[in-house]
This record gives C-alpha cells, structure tokens and sequence, in this order.
C-alpha cells in the first residue's frame, strides 16, 4: 500500500521549474475509496486544484505473489484545516467578546491541515 | 446567586429556592446527596438547604452593610482583570497525562507530562508558544512500590514537578506556572514507596535540561542536603546506606523539588505565580476549619446553638465535622451557593496535605524486608520539609462548580488574588466549561492517544506470544496468567454473551 504522496508536475505546464518533480507533499488518512482519499499535507505542499500523484502496489487476484506497482492520478479538491487545540466554545467567546485571540492564551500555531483529493485515473509503472 | 438577590436585605427563603433551582448543576448535586443522607434528613433536604444557605446570605449581606460585627465568608471580585493588563506575560501551564494498557486488567505503562507555554499579545507565531512533553515508561523505573495503585501517581507528581521547575529554570520572564490539579497532593498517602535509585532519576531529568550540568547538580543538591539533613531524621540508622546507594525517597526528593520551585520564583521579578487549580475537588477543609467554626460560634453568642437539630429535625448536629458528615455538603457545593460569579472566596492554608506523615515502613531496591522510616521530618514548618499551601474558591459561571487556586504562602500574600483572577481570566474564554483555558489545551497535548498504548499493547502481547509458543515460560501458573492476559482482554460486561 502506498505511505506517502508526490506532487508531480501537470502534463501540460508551460513552465516545469515552478513545480519541482518528485517532491514529498504529505502522507495519506482516514478512509480511502476508488474515487477520494485524504492527504495530511506538509505545511504548505499543495494548493487548491494541484495534480497529486501516488505510488502504490497491487496484488494480482489470480497470483497474489505478483506485484503490480501504479501510479494513482488525483487533484486536490479541498483544503480542511483543524486547530485541535482550539475549542470551538472559545472561539464564539472571542466573537462575542470581540476579543483577539493573539491577546489571550488561547493556542493558534498546532492546525492539521488535510486535502481531500479525486481520484482521476492510474497508469502502471512496470511498463518498459 | 443573582445580583437582586445579594442586594435585597429581607431576602426570603422561596427567593433563595428559586435562585438555586436555576443552576441545574447545583440541583442535580443536591439531589444525589439527598439519596445519600439518612431517611430523616432526605425528605426535606433540599428546601433545609435552601433555609441553611438563606440564613447564610443574609449573614454575609448583614456584614457588608455592617448590620453585623463578623463577616462569616469574606468573597470579593476578581472580574475587573481583561486581556490589555496582562499583555506580554509568559504563562506556562503544565499537565501529566496517563497511558494504560488493556490486559487482563488495566495496567498503567506510560506517563507523559505535557508543558504548554505562550505569550499573551506576541504576534509572531514561532515566538508566541512553546509545546514540550516529558514521557516516562513506567516499567523503565527500579524504584517506586509497582504493586501499589499510587506509583503511577508518584511518577506523574515528580514529573509534573520536573516539568514546572524546567519550566523556570528556561524561561527568565515566566510571570505564571500553572498546574492541572493540586499543587501539592495529599502527601502521606504515598509514604513508603520503594525509594527512587540514582538510574530512574536520570530517567527523570533526561527530559529536564539542555545542559546535562543543570540535571546533575539538581541530582547532587539533593543528595547532600539528604544526607546532612534528611535522612538521619527518616531513617537514622541505616541513612548512610540510603546516602551510599544514591538512593532518592520519593517523598524527601518531590518536597525538595517543591522548596526548589519557590527558590526559582522568589528569585524572579516580579516573582512568578505559582498556582494549581482544581475543578472537581472534593475538600471540605474550608468549610469545616473556617466556615461553619464561624457560624457555630456566632450560633453560640446568640444563644442558638440547636439552630442546625431544629432546621433538620435532628439531634446530633452539633459540630462542623458532624454537619458535613450527616448531610453530605462539600466546600465546592456550599460556595457554589454562597459566591456569585466572578468572586472568590478568602484564602486559608489548607492543613490536610501533611496529615499523616509520621512512622512507617519502607523497602529499600533490592531488598525482601521493611525497615522502619519516619516521616514526620517533611510536615510543615521544617526547613526540610514541605510547603505550606493556601487555597481559595473562584467561582466563574452560575451554571459551573467553584474551582479551587491553590499557592505557595512563602511567595507572598498577593500570589493567591493574582493566581485567582489569572485563572478567573482564562476560564472566561470557556464560559461552558469555566476552567482555565491553558489547562485544556495542555490536558488534550498531554493525553496519551489510544493509538499509542494500543501499540505497546500489541508489542507486550506478542512477546509474550513468542516466549509462550517457545516454551520459555514453564511455570504453570505462570503460563495461566499470560494466557488470560493475551486472550481474556474482551473480558467486558459489554462483551457479555448476549441472549
């Protein structure tokens, strides 16, 4: 099964220097399906509509001692940012109080950031 | 309480009644102490109760408009503190956190003590907050008496104490340390744990400083002060064994780790709040040592001593003790009936802490057999020995529990209304929950997360597997108990075969 991501650069870029190929953008969560899987990005690996490319390993059904290595093709739907740390409770406090959070002791740095991402298609990489 | 109420003279008990009724936290104690309290008491427990915090109110109004010459509870706000007075200090709340893995029984593994440390007012995030943890695996420690329930406890206290002094030691402008919990716990209960050896120390402090100089000479400080000082008093005859072996009595190592915290922050300007703050306390001390002492006395002046027998309908409730004892009241229920929010009530030292410590026996690493040990040299008002603790109730919300403050006396007498309207504070930005905001956020970074004692668990059991299938276990007993360990941990009334 795959551990990690690669950002690759998009087939059609004009400019391949403003994508760096191959580049470590984060590790996959949760729930995967055909169609959607989410990635726990690296701080600031991935934007919004960004091509992902993610290395895995299929068993063959007829001959499980087979090793099938693809290459998944996904975009980057939506960004889903979460500050564990934060209450939400206080968060209304400080709207109503009209209170800045950098004044008080709340936390603001600890967020995990996750891209859901569609899956677009996959391409074997044992070709030669 | 509501401001009307406070301010009307000839409040009435239906008043009072009414009041409480609105706070759903109170009535639902107050129910379950009436299912609790003797058969005579229980059918009017609650509207005696209401007459007994009436008769209360009144008595404090009386005193503020100075109708009467004692004040019985002296409260007084704190809510005039707001985030522009305290801009630029450096709070640090700290926290222990518990890991327990499921075997054939809950088994505690894993302790890890978070530290949380922010600015208030800094901009710039990388210098705002500072997050540190101190893990220790339990089973890593020689030291300390395994079978007892309170070990992990003691290894949770020296770590939250070396966290906090940590905490001091590298933050030059640390305004306030404050703990989850007690600052100082009920400390005979833990005397006559197996003494600490010299390695589970270096355990302790692997985690303390950046220069391993600092840890070293914490570690030598004690052991001389230990040797000249303490242990002749614990245990004069074998101390220079205790002394030669580098051995760390986890009772005389947390009280000289206490006296170090109040060395660093008396040597701070201005010195550093120390507090701990408690929120689901179950002390009576205040009102059974201050509260109720002044009521009966007042009670005694007039003549009126059977007050308490004619409002329950009872014979025997005569002194503090036995009031509290008959019908069920605790310091955080009568004051959450007696202050309003945004007060706290008048501090005192709190006794109980070092009750207890006296003669007792203890089993040295290595050894089968106890020996005596004495250790009524820590009590208060001993150089050696621990701190004195004053404590006092903040009460945030009408729909919350009072919490308790607790400080060093040494510190100075200003530490408990600034620990109290600190704590007040950061409870205010969780209005629901009202307890210090720091403390959450450290309580959630010091949680030890399922997925991580279910990992240990998983490693112990297939070891255990391994060495089972190998044969390396004969003893048959033996064999029963891993057996059960592995395979019985779905042993739970939720796994109960169903019908």
């Amino acid at each position: 099964m795959t551990i990690s991501a690669k950002k690759t650069p998009q087939p059609n870029n004009p400019d391949p220097n403003s994508v760096s190929p191959n580049r470590y953008v984060g590790t996959l969560v949760g729930e995967s399906t055909s169609r959607e899987f989410r990635l726990a990005v690296a701080p600031e690996a991935v934007r919004e509509q960004d091509i992902i490319a993610v290395d895995a390993q299929l068993r063959q059904s007829e001959n499980s001692s087979t090793v099938e290595t693809i290459r998944i093709w996904a975009k980057v739907q939506t960004i889903e940012r979460i500050n564990p740390l934060f209450p939400t409770e206080a968060g209304h406090e400080l709207a109503a109080t009209r209170t800045n959070p950098f004044d008080t002791v709340l936390s603001l740095t600890v967020e995990m950031v996750t891209a859901v991402c569609q899956v677009l298609g996959a391409e074997p990489l044992d070709v030669k | 309480m509501n401001q009307q109420d406070s301010q009307d003279d000839n409040l009435t008990d239906q008043e009072v009644i009414a009041d409480l009724q609105n706070q759903p936290h109170l009535m639902i104690k107050l129910q379950e102490n009436a299912l609790l309290v003797a058969e005579s008491l229980r059918h009017n427990y609650f509207t005696n109760t209401a007459k007994f915090i009436t008769y209360l109110r009144r008595a404090m109004r009386q005193a503020d408009l100075g109708q009467r010459k004692e004040q019985i509870l002296s409260a007084k706000a704190i809510n005039d503190l707001n985030w522009e007075k305290v801009q630029g200090e450096v709070v640090t709340f700290i926290d222990g956190g518990l890991g327990q893995v499921q075997m054939s029984s809950p088994v505690p593994i894993l302790l890890r003590v978070g530290s949380y440390r922010v600015r208030t007012g800094e901009r710039n995030l990388a210098e705002r907050e500072q997050f540190g943890y101190y893990p220790v695996i339990l089973g890593d420690l020689e030291g300390g008496s395994k079978e007892r329930k309170d070990f992990p406890d003691i290894v949770r206290i020296t770590a939250e104490l070396l966290g906090g002094l940590s905490a001091l030691k590298r933050t030059p402008d640390l305004r306030v340390l404050m703990f989850h919990g007690p600052l100082v716990y009920m400390m005979s209960g833990y005397a006559g744990h197996t003494p600490f050896t010299e390695k589970d120390i270096d355990i302790f402090l692997s985690h303390y400083a950046q220069q391993p100089e600092l840890a070293e000479q914490l570690k030598e400080d004690f052991l001389n002060e230990a040797e000249l000082e303490i242990y002749p008093k614990i245990a004069p005859d074998r101390c220079d064994e205790w002394v030669a072996r580098r051995l760390f009595e986890p009772l005389s190592w947390m009280a000289f780790l206490y006296r170090q915290l109040i060395k660093e922050a008396k040597q701070k300007k201005p010195k550093t709040i120390i507090t701990g703050v408690v929120e689901r306390g179950q002390l009576r001390e205040f009102s059974e040592k201050i509260l109720l002492p002044r009521i009966f006395t007042g009670l005694r002046q007039k003549q009126n001593i059977n007050f308490f027998n004619i409002l329950y309908g009872r014979k025997d409730l005569t002194s503090p003790k036995v009031l509290l004892d008959r019908l069920g009241y605790t310091d955080a229920l009568l004051l959450s009936m007696l202050l309003e929010p945004g007060q706290f009530s008048e501090a005192w030292e709190i006794q109980n802490k070092y009750d207890g410590l006296s003669k007792g026996k203890i089993t040295l690493p290595d050894e089968s057999y106890a020996t005596d040990a004495d250790w009524s040299c820590l009590k208060l008002s001993n150089e050696i020995g621990f701190p004195k603790v004053q404590g006092c109730y903040v009460k945030v919300s009408e729909t919350t529990e009072p919490f308790r403050v607790e400080v060093f006396e040494e510190l100075g007498k200003d530490q408990i209304v600034e620990a109290a309207r600190r704590a007040y504070l950061y409870a205010r930005v969780l209005p629901g929950y009202a307890f210090p905001v720091g403390l959450d956020i450290v309580d959630k970074y010091a949680k030890i997360p399922n997925w991580l004692t279910e990992s240990y668990s998983k490693l112990i059991k297939y070891h255990l597997g391994v060495s089972l299938q190998n044969g390396q276990i004969t003893d048959a007993q033996m064999r029963n108990i891993i057996v059960q360990s592995i395979y019985m941990t779905k042993r739970d009334w939720l796994f109960r075969p169903k019908v």
